[in-house]
């Protein structure tokens, strides 16, 4: 069934009963829509105000509308009784001292009006409806996001509110180039969805592609941007994120000067970013806050904690169970002494320990946040405490396990820290098999599909590869901002490249 | 040729990959293998002078494929040649790099059997090997040129730091006296310097793909002059810190000189971990060019989707991985097969440069030249 999608429906005529029926059978007999009822002046004729109770603003609503309504209304039709429909034409154009009126002549547009949060009212011969926008706003203060926390930056985020959100853009970036293109999704939530983008800067090509693949999604309701980043992905079998979203205001200035595209989505603070890459799903907008030298030994550790979370459990098994001989004979000794009455395999004491740890995470993160730091204290200190009394697991299987789970927390983007802890278990089960070759073949693998992979016709890997050298100063460093910013990265082919002006 | 779905590279680009493929098991045996032949400690004149012929060959390869731009070596030698000769030159190529791909496959696994698995059957490593490199090469050429550009970095960056951590057990007096026999001893050595090199003629094949593909002289140039570079460094520091005569007894005399590294306070004693791994990425490298090339020489003789083609590729090159009896089989294997490419590759298209020229073919980076002189 599609409620809305008839291209034609009928128009309203001058009967009220006629299109209230109409109406009413539209929209159904739900308990929030109220039907109101007022006689106008002292003449026979009726209007009938439609709203949704709760959506509209209520004391607007009685002491503008109604009162304009019964009052200014009659004086002003009462004075021409013959013309009336062109009177009340002319009132709502004209007369009305309201900012935000319209009339509407097909009832499907009185029902998305009314859905909308509008207030529609309905006129005794009259083949239209009066529209008074009395939709309340009402969206929440606007907070830091929670996800993303920066010492250093502004302490804003997206709200639900899609229109709010580009409001916080475009108060943010006040350039006229700015371009907002709104679409609807969903056949029945008809959610708006914003594209918005740098005209001049980006490349047609990206916003048409963006576009185009927008349109294809076929959904009832689009209830989180996370549905539009499931239809909009270039590999869903991936277990790379191939689409950024932030709350960040910031973030999303960043990425829009840079000559990205951002999807804006009612109902919820997450945007989107296309396209992104790896390299940039590990970078911090706090990294081009701080000073160049904090943020590029920032981003130098970030590195080393990708090496620490994809690695350290699985070369530690390889090195326990296959490797003796790499290990510098002190530390091999030590290891042999606290693994002595361990009852399991290195494989499995490490399972068992990144598992805990995987569920203690997801614990902690789904009760209240101060049960939920109560449970993490509880779990790692108790559980590794006891594990390794109860000589289950050896001291240094909980060292490893403690500094992979706290470089894989380091990661400033949530999702690429999902994809390397899911990689890290398929490292782990290789080296308990192949010992460090496993590892390597692993490596292998994951490179492959990195440098297979696309997002939005930008190679996943860039801009590591493919390697220019210039292109490197933005990378494992953050080289200082004057050299940087003179020029937009040329992998996202913006039509405008320079960032400053060049003749100096 | 749409189905291969190939979007040009830079020369950059076509640089890398050559060297990618260059650099292979060489880098573990050149220094036995070349002071074997030579058995004086100067034999890193050698390395240069196999660089500089090796790179005089590939010039070649490159000015012979810039003679036909836009097609790869597998449909203009039909052009020079005529059909049969051609197809047979073609299929002479192919062999080359399927049994080049087969080798590269059973010596990873006797090193990773030496190193790392000493209870792994070869069988499994090699099937391993195989089928983690058949998943990149399905991805197409682009995939394979990108993952050589992610690779060199970290493999340049490694073999640099190992041979600057052992400069402490380098000793200039083992690699004296200089040109002891005089110059002509130094002649044998040449041909398995040049074998160290010998993956070159991948240009034959790329340059087709290659954007502005007249500009890739000099990157090339400086490209071999890199690989040059590196074999020369670790012929000197190994015959520096192991002497010559301990090098000719070792099998793989680059790992025991990494071994060495004593570096004191870190927390790897053992350098061989990240020597292997470099050396396992490039041992792959220059398989999935392997692979990429045989498949796509099939596909464009017979028209058989190249997917298909690379599938059923892989048993073969299983089969011809099995075929060594043991280690030294394998190297053996390797070494006529280094011959033969070497043959191959600097003979082949030196005389078909010369019969293109001689029968007068268009030339697109010349006409300009030859109309600017009165």
């Amino acid at each position: 069934m599609k409620p809305y999608a008839k291209s034609h429906s009928p128009e309203l005529v001058p009967s009220l009963s006629d299109n209230l029926e109409h109406i009413l059978t539209l929209l159904g007999n739900s308990s929030d829509i109220v039907y109101r009822e007022m006689s106008l002046g002292e003449t026979e004729r009726k209007a009938v105000a439609i709203y949704a109770k709760g959506m509209v603003d209520q004391q607007f609503l009685y002491s503008q509308v109604f009162g304009v309504i019964s009052r200014r209304f009659l004086t002003e039709v009462e004075a021409s009784p013959p013309d009336y429909p062109q009177n009340l034409k002319h009132f709502a154009q004209h007369a009305s001292t309201f900012g935000d009126i319209s009339v509407v002549y097909k009832s499907d547009q009185c029902v998305s009006e009314i859905l909308a949060g509008n207030t529609c009212v309905l006129f005794d011969e009259y083949p239209g409806a009066v529209i008074f926008g009395t939709a309340k706003d009402k969206s929440r203060q606007q907070e830091e996001p929670a996800s993303e926390a920066l010492v250093r930056g502004p302490r804003i985020g997206f709200v639900e509110e899609v229109n709010e959100n580009t409001a916080i853009l475009r108060r943010r970036l006040k350039d006229p180039h700015l371009t907002f293109e709104s679409l609807f999704l969903g056949r029945r939530a008809r959610k708006e969805v914003i594209i918005c983008y740098l005209r001049g800067v980006t490349n047609p090509d990206l916003v048409n592609e963006v576009r185009r693949r927008l349109q294809k999604i076929d959904i009832d309701d689009p209830i989180e941007s996370g549905y539009v980043e499931n239809y909009i992905q270039d590999n869903p079998y991936s277990p790379f994120p191939q689409v950024q979203n932030t709350e960040r205001p910031d973030r999303v200035e960043g990425a829009l000067l840079e000559g990205r595209v951002a999807i804006l989505i009612d109902g919820t603070p997450f945007s989107l970013i296309v396209p992104v890459t790896f390299p940039m799903l590990m970078q911090s907008p706090e990294d081009y806050y701080d000073r160049w030298i904090p943020a590029s030994l920032i981003r130098m550790l970030r590195t080393l904690a990708l090496f620490f979370a994809l690695f350290l459990p699985a070369l530690y098994v390889a090195l326990v169970s296959y490797h003796q001989g790499l290990i510098p004979t002190k530390l091999a000794i030590s290891i042999a002494g606290t693994r002595e009455g361990v009852p399991f395999p290195t494989i499995v004491e490490a399972m068992f320990m990144e598992i805990t740890i995987e569920l203690l995470r997801e614990a902690g993160l789904r009760l209240p946040k101060p049960v939920g730091q109560a449970v993490g204290i509880v779990g790692g200190l108790v559980i590794g405490q006891s594990a390794v009394e109860a000589g289950i697991v050896s001291p240094i299987m909980v060292i490893v396990v403690a500094l992979t789970a706290i470089s894989s927390f380091a990661f400033p983007q949530y999702p690429a820290a999902i994809t390397i802890r899911l990689l890290r278990f398929g490292m782990m089960l290789a080296a308990s098999i192949f010992g460090l070759y496993g590892i390597i073949l692993v490596f292998v693998l994951i490179t492959s599909h990195v440098v297979r992979l696309k997002s939005f016709g930008i190679n996943y890997a860039a801009p590591y590869v493919p390697n220019r050298v210039y292109t490197w100063k933005d990378l494992f460093l953050r080289l200082p901002l004057q050299t940087l910013l003179k020029f937009r990265p040329a992998m996202f082919k913006p039509l405008d490249r320079n960032r400053s002006d060049q003749s100096k | 040729m749409s189905s291969l779905r190939i979007s040009p590279f830079s020369p950059f680009q076509l640089t890398i990959t050559t060297v990618s493929t260059i650099i292979g098991v060489a880098i573990l045996t050149l220094p036995r293998v070349i002071a074997e032949e030579v058995g004086t400690p100067d034999v890193w004149i050698d390395v240069i002078l196999g660089g500089i012929i090796t790179a005089v060959a590939a010039m070649i390869c490159l000015h012979l494929s810039n003679c036909f731009p836009g097609e790869t070596f597998y449909i203009y030698n039909v052009r020079i040649v005529g059909k049969v000769l051609g197809t047979l030159i073609s299929v002479l190529y192919i062999c080359n790099f399927t049994t080049f791909g087969a080798f590269e496959a059973r010596v990873q696994a006797e090193v990773v059997r030496h190193f790392l698995l000493d209870e792994t059957p070869l069988e499994v490593t090699m099937l391993a090997f195989i089928l983690v490199g058949f998943y990149l090469v399905s991805g197409g050429l682009n995939a394979i040129i990108r993952i050589n550009e992610f690779y060199l970095p970290i493999t340049l960056l490694i073999v640099f730091t190992i041979l600057f951590l052992n400069w402490k057990n380098f000793e200039f007096d083992n690699i004296r006296p200089f040109l002891e026999n005089g110059p002509s001893a130094l002649l044998p050595g040449i041909l398995p310097t040049a074998q160290a090199f010998s993956g070159f003629d991948v240009i034959l094949f790329l340059v087709a793909y290659t954007r502005n593909a007249q500009k890739s002289t000099l990157p090339i140039l400086l490209g071999f002059a890199l690989v040059t570079l590196i074999y020369m460094t670790i012929v000197i520091m190994v015959i520096g810190s192991l002497t010559l005569n301990e090098v000719i007894t070792l099998t793989w005399p680059t790992m025991e000189f990494v071994k060495q590294i004593e570096f004191p306070g870190a927390f790897f004693e053992h350098f061989e971990i990240f020597f292997i791994t470099i050396w396992l990425l490039n041992m792959f490298t220059t398989f999935f060019i392997n692979l990429y090339l045989a498949s796509l020489g099939i596909h464009l003789l017979i028209g058989w989707n190249i997917k298909l083609v690379m599938c059923l590729l892989l048993p073969v090159i299983y089969g011809i991985a099995l075929l060594p009896k043991d280690l030294n089989g394998a190297l053996e294997l390797g070494k006529s097969i280094g011959f033969f490419s070497v043959l191959v590759s600097t003979l082949i298209p030196l005389f078909l440069l010369l019969i293109a020229i001689a029968r007068n073919r268009p030339k697109h980076d010349q006409p300009v030249n030859e109309g600017s002189r009165p």
